[in-house]
């Protein structure tokens, strides 16, 4: 009878380790991706050339809620906060910057260059992950308010709607708590969990895979050394 | 103990996971990346019309002609930068006058040709059938684009228009460029901007069905 050498871990699990290392890399390179972002391309600076409001794409907000948060800024314009808004629904709001996606301070001070002329309109972003403001005061100001993320494109734009009546009354403007309309559409869109939760799904299935693969070597390897062993 | 790398790997996932979604954590883009951003030029150069003559009138261009909009099958993105300015696309390309507009966006017309924008985005929506080249883009769009111009900039002497394909330079006509489904699509005359490789479009449907 033979008895089995103990196996040094490492040594065991070299593949799901290089395999590990290797995602790893690649999500860095990922999330370091906005270096090589040169120019315009997202959607929103060019749409805030011509509006005040960029929606997103999908699902399309209600037009009740557009048409509120349309009235309060021209409110907001009215006391000299003349507010541009772009809510991001997800990375197909982006176009060639869809690594900006979950860092609203970081994309708002991007979009600012891109459409500030000779003024510097005041600007806030509206994303899942929270909120991202540049020259409507301070983003402090805000970390009262949970952004929506249960509703879809519609919940972005009510929490929208509460951030500018905050960043307004900051200011020193004076304003009516607008009466928001209850949500009768959208509401679709992946839900946050799925969003951040498939990568990892993903990354973990490539482990086990990659531990599969590598079993047989193991398996033989032991095999060969039950054989000398002997 | 096997699986104890990928726990590690999980947690190191879940830790990136929640970096993304945290509004607070700006550290991972640096300055150079928000350098990169260009703002649209200053001028009417800077924002043509979105129709040419042809095209106003719902005259036949390069053989399209405008009839009621067709089911868009696809779509591709496409920049024009000039002086190292952004040089807008606008909305309402491919499209007969009247333009039915709503803020930034077109509509509709008095009838469609098979490419066209509906938003000032540089998207470009596409009806099933033949390719479509650069050159048939900007005469729908009454704009030239030749080795040596852009709309309504000229190439300085000992330099030429660059066009890009997906990050990699066309090195034929501009004019015969392709126009394919999914393709990001880069025009520059001027300072050289480094052209994008890729673009995240939206889904289509929601994109067709205007805003």
């Amino acid at each position: 009878m033979t008895t089995r050498a103990p196996r040094p871990l490492l040594r065991d699990n070299v593949g799901a380790l290089a395999c590990c290392a290797l995602v790893s890399a690649a999500l860095l390179v990922g999330l370091m991706q906005p270096r090589a972002a040169l120019a315009d391309g997202d959607p929103a600076s060019d749409v805030l050339l011509a509006q005040n409001v960029y929606y997103p794409y999908q699902p399309p907000v209600a037009h009740g809620l557009e048409a509120t948060l349309e009235k309060l800024l021209r409110s907001a314009e009215r006391s000299r906060l003349p507010l541009k808004v772009a809510v991001i629904g997800s990375t197909g709001d982006l176009g060639v910057v869809p690594s900006f996606f979950g860092h609203p301070q970081a994309y708002a001070q991007f979009l600012d260059r891109e459409i500030s002329f000779n003024n510097r309109p005041p600007l806030l972003v509206v994303m899942p992950a929270g909120f991202g403001v540049v020259a409507a005061g301070s983003l402090k100001a805000l970390a009262a308010i949970k952004v929506d993320t249960r509703h879809g494109s519609d919940g972005l734009v009510r929490s929208a709607i509460a951030a500018v009546v905050v960043l307004l009354r900051a200011t020193g403007g004076t304003l009516a708590t607008p009466s928001i309309p209850s949500a009768t559409s959208g509401g679709g869109g992946p839900p946050t969990f799925v969003l951040y939760g498939a990568p990892l799904v993903l990354v973990v299935l490539i482990g086990i895979v990659a531990l599969r693969r590598d079993r047989p070597d193991r398996d033989r390897r032991s095999g060969d050394a039950s054989g000398e062993g002997e | 103990m096997r699986f104890a790398p990928l726990v590690f790997f999980a947690l190191l996932c879940a830790g990136c996971s929640t970096e993304a979604g945290s509004s607070s954590n700006q550290g991972l883009l640096s300055p150079p990346d928000l350098a990169g951003a260009r703002s649209v030029g200053h001028g009417p150069r800077f924002r043509p019309s979105p129709t040419g003559a042809l095209a106003a009138r719902a005259k036949p261009v390069d053989g399209m002609r405008c009839l009621p909009p067709g089911r868009v099958a696809s779509a591709a993105h496409i920049e024009v930068f000039a002086a190292g300015h952004v040089v807008v696309i606008p909305a309402g390309i491919g499209f007969a006058a009247p333009l039915r507009r709503h803020g930034a966006y077109v509509n509709g017309g008095r009838c469609a040709y098979p490419v066209r924008t509906v938003e000032p985005t540089g998207l470009v929506l596409m009806e099933a059938g033949r390719p479509v080249t650069l050159g048939q883009f900007f005469d729908l769009w009454g704009q030239r684009l030749s080795h040596r111009t852009v709309a309504g900039f000229s190439a300085s002497t000992g330099t030429g228009v660059s066009v890009f394909i997906n990050g990699s330079r066309w090195r034929g006509d501009p004019s015969y460029a392709p126009i394919a489904p999914g393709a990001q699509v880069t025009v520059e005359v001027g300072p050289l901007v480094a052209p994008h490789r890729r673009y995240t479009f939206p889904p289509l449907q929601a994109v067709a069905s205007g805003r």
